[in-house]
């Protein structure tokens, strides 16, 4: 009887024991939020600390840690707890998806794909901004209102635009390459293909070696990326083409991809297309070109003379990269990758309406010029400083990163996102060529943002096995007629529907 | 009666010991079950599983129609067979190897060496294989172009997918698998080889007729419990192989669950699927434990 108290016992005093620490830090935590208090957040509304989750999708390095200093400020000045998850963008869907299976969403977060937004949308998830933005200036002015409708039914307002440059990815061409064999710029696809097997065959790079390959691509499940100024060439839609007021899918464009394939089949036996293509992923591309062994490739302009050039100038200190226009196709055709951001920013719509209100006022002064060029360059003093007329970066911003927010998340509609106080003009100016230079080849999807119930459901299965089907016939597996059978399978796999009722959206909205 | 009840008493403390670790066990293991039912509904998050549409069999229904069917199942028995096969007795081997050899610094050095791999993540493994094997910039490729041989394609050419698959299998686990095996060799009595000596057994036969028999058991046990793995097929390792071409062959119900339930958000859908995977499973494990039974050997339960 002794034992078996004392065992009860034993078993009484732990457990009082865990439920006492939980609760005892609680406490610690709410003395701690009581003591916290700014001076003069209480005038705007803001004297009780709020908790606020954001979920943002990451590129490469990471995210901030929770005592970082940019995450302080805000903390601060808004009298907030901010806890960010930094989700790695490759599996940044995959993250919601398994937050939706449990119906449990963060405050603030971002929907890249358009068919998620329009289903989450119907369901309730995301908070209507549209009465409450007319209080946020910042916001109102700087989106622009067709970015605001895109996607939202009349009248309502269920996330933020997130801003994209619409030349992101922007072809490059190694220019000391084409000057070691003496070649000049390609214009047409035919130049291109012949520089791209120079660049192949005669050892441009001179180390003794053939060891270079001309021009690359990668594959994704549903789509083949990389090469959208040779898709734009030979004729195909980026994703949509108004043909006699109906709508037309590129996965129907049959003479289109089979004369593409046909090009790309060559350009793989001859050693001139990166054998490597069906195992890349999005950025490889990108790496060989700033590994040396890439001749032509597109990059992001907003980054090309700040890490692109310099990681390939310690291999090669004499490269060189510049803007290659997209090359004219046999018909004349000219495009460029061309983006039209359909991602947005969201709120939660369970949030209380204080917490609604803090939300969109952190967001608000994100958006405005002050909190612009914060997001930007960092702190004043800390990543940054004035020195005379002209500013100064610190070491810190290395380190610190303090520019994350704006790349990965919230952007003002400005190209010049990753342009920073102590760029000088000719840098700015630099970069801003691309963008304006590329302005002319702008290859609109006229359906952007427009996702039919069938695209969503099917849409991913029925691409992936055209795509599978298209590379075959580049790597010489099935003859070039199996592409007609594939966009047959695809048709009545599904994207017949998917055609109709794209068309029936779009009917609708114009 | 008494008797009983004094009994259970005395237990008292011990069922209280016992009581966190089967909380855990219903919490955790026996709790989440219950969520199968989404594979007879509709699932729909925002609705959670009281309020979503009851459907019954219709996702299994769907799983049977789909053109995939066949070609999943084909792809997931034909890489199992292979793990059963070929992958299953090279630990096996390697134990009766390493059993035999005599030098404790070489034995040890090796078996270090061999189970060495098993804690390196797929990621890094299949990563390594990339790097080696990749058709332009791998390093066997490039070897291969400056002794002016043909390129090799080893990693998107389907016909290398399942061997690639099960050397790497092989190389990452046989050595970890081992183990159990040496493990078992070591508690052999050794008269048992002394007699055979004595009555003029080679290594060979030592080998054929002490270390073998004496391993039938665990083999026999080890072998229930893979088969009860046979739809699974290593869900990290395949998917990180997996590209468009060799789509065809290294598409398996875990990378379809994956691809079609977290990408495209069909939860129930994937549920039926997991659901069929762990019955045929279970089926296995019953089945052949029923028959190594009748055998008259002992099974796993």
């Amino acid at each position: 009887m002794k034992k078996l108290f004392m065992a009860l016992l034993a078993v009484a005093l732990f457990l009082v024991g865990v439920i006492g620490c939980g609760d005892k830090a609680n406490e610690g935590e709410k003395q701690a939020n009581g003591v916290i208090q700014q001076p003069g957040s209480a005038d705007k509304g803001m004297s009780e600390k709020l908790d606020i989750t954001m979920m943002v999708s990451t590129a490469a390095g990471g995210g901030w840690s929770d005592d970082h200093p940019m995450v302080k400020l805000l903390n601060e000045k808004f009298n907030i707890n901010l806890k960010f998850q930094w989700v790695p963008g490759d599996s940044y869907k995959e993250k919601l998806n398994v937050l939706a299976a449990s119906n449990n969403f963060p405050d603030v977060f971002q929907i890249w794909d358009a068919s998620m937004y329009s289903k989450w949308m119907n369901k309730g998830v995301f908070l209507d901004l549209e009465p409450l933005l007319k209080d946020y200036p910042n916001i109102m002015n700087n989106v622009p209102n067709e970015a605001m409708k895109m996607m939202n039914p009349k009248g309502k307002v269920y996330g933020l635009p997130m801003y994209a440059p619409a030349f992101r990815s922007n072809l490059a061409i190694r220019q000391d390459w084409l000057d070691k064999l003496s070649l000049q710029m390609p214009t047409t696809v035919d130049q291109f293909y012949d520089t791209a097997k120079a660049f192949v065959e005669q050892d441009p790079d001179g180390n003794g070696k053939k060891d270079t390959i001309g021009f690359s691509m990668s594959v994704g499940t549903t789509s083949i990326g990389g090469i959208d100024y040779l898709k734009g060439a030979f004729g195909l839609a980026n994703n949509w083409k108004l043909e006699d007021g109906k709508l037309v899918p590129q996965q129907v464009q049959a003479t289109e991809w089979k004369a593409l394939a046909e090009f790309l089949h060559k350009a793989y036996v001859e050693g001139v297309l990166d054998k490597d293509f069906p195992v890349n992923k999005d950025r490889d591309p990108w790496n060989k070109l700033e590994a040396n062994t890439l001749g032509m490739a597109e990059v992001n302009p907003n980054e090309v003379y700040t890490q692109s050039l310099p990681t390939l100038q310690k291999l090669a200190p004499t490269a060189d990269i510049v803007q290659l226009d997209p090359p004219k196709g046999s018909t004349g055709l000219q495009f460029a990758n061309t983006v039209t951001s359909t991602a947005k920013i969201v709120l939660n719509s369970k949030l209380e309406e204080k917490k609604q209100q803090r939300v969109l006022q952190v967001l608000d002064y994100i958006f405005s010029d002050e909190g612009f060029i914060l997001t930007k360059n960092g702190i004043e003093g800390v990543h940054y400083q004035k020195d005379g007329d002209k500013y100064v970066k610190l070491d810190k911003f290395d380190t610190d990163r303090p520019q994350i927010l704006s790349t990965w998340f919230i952007r003002r509609f400005d190209p010049g996102i990753q342009i920073r106080l102590w760029d000088s003009k000719e840098y700015a100016d630099k970069v801003m060529a691309w963008f304006n230079n590329t302005e002319k080849y702008r290859w609109t999807d006229p359906a952007a943002g427009l996702v039919s119930e069938t695209a969503s459901k099917l849409g991913a299965q029925i691409d992936q096995k055209l795509v599978t089907a298209i590379v075959n016939v580049i790597v010489g597996r099935e003859p070039i007629e199996s592409i007609d059978q594939a966009i047959q399978a695809w048709r009545t796999g599904g994207g017949d529907k998917i055609i109709e009722e794209t068309n029936a959206i779009y009917a609708e909205l114009n | 009666m008494a008797d009983t009840k004094k009994l259970l008493r005395r237990g008292i403390p011990m069922y209280i010991m016992i009581l966190p670790g089967l909380l855990y066990f219903l919490l955790f293991r026996y709790l989440p079950m219950g969520a199968i039912v989404i594979a007879f509904q509709n699932y729909d998050p925002f609705n959670g599983f009281m309020h979503s549409e009851w459907v019954g069999l219709d996702h299994f229904a769907r799983l049977f129609g789909e053109a995939d069917f066949w070609r999943l199942l084909k792809n997931t028995l034909i890489l199992s067979a292979m793990n059963l096969f070929l992958f299953f007795p090279a630990p096996i081997v390697l134990a009766l190897m390493l059993n035999e050899a005599r030098v404790r610094a070489f034995r040890k050095t090796v078996q270090t060496i061999t189970y060495m791999p098993h804690f390196l993540s797929w990621v890094v493994v299949v990563g390594i294989s990339v790097l080696l094997f990749a058709t332009q910039e791998g390093a066997v490729n490039k070897l291969f172009v400056s002794l002016g041989w043909d390129r090799i394609e080893l990693l998107t050419n389907p016909d290398y997918f399942r061997p690639l698959y099960t050397f790497m299998n092989i190389w990452k686990e046989s050595g970890w698998s081992a183990i159990i095996f040496l493990a078992t060799l070591a508690s052999v009595d050794p008269t048992l080889y002394e007699a055979a000596v004595m009555d003029g057994a080679s290594r060979w036969k030592q080998m054929l007729h002490v270390s073998l028999p004496a391993l039938k058991h665990v083999i026999l046990i080890m072998f229930i419990l893979r088969l009860g793995q046979t739809m699974d097929t290593g869900f990290e390792q395949v998917l990180l192989m997996q590209n468009t071409l060799n789509i065809d062959v290294s598409d398996v119900f875990d990378t379809y669950v994956y691809r079609v339930g977290i990408l495209s958000a069909e939860y129930s859908y994937t549920t039926a699927v997991g659901l069929f995977k762990s019955v045929v499973g279970l089926l296995l494990i019953i089945g052949a434990n029923s028959f190594a039974k009748r055998k008259g050997e002992e099974g796993v339960y």
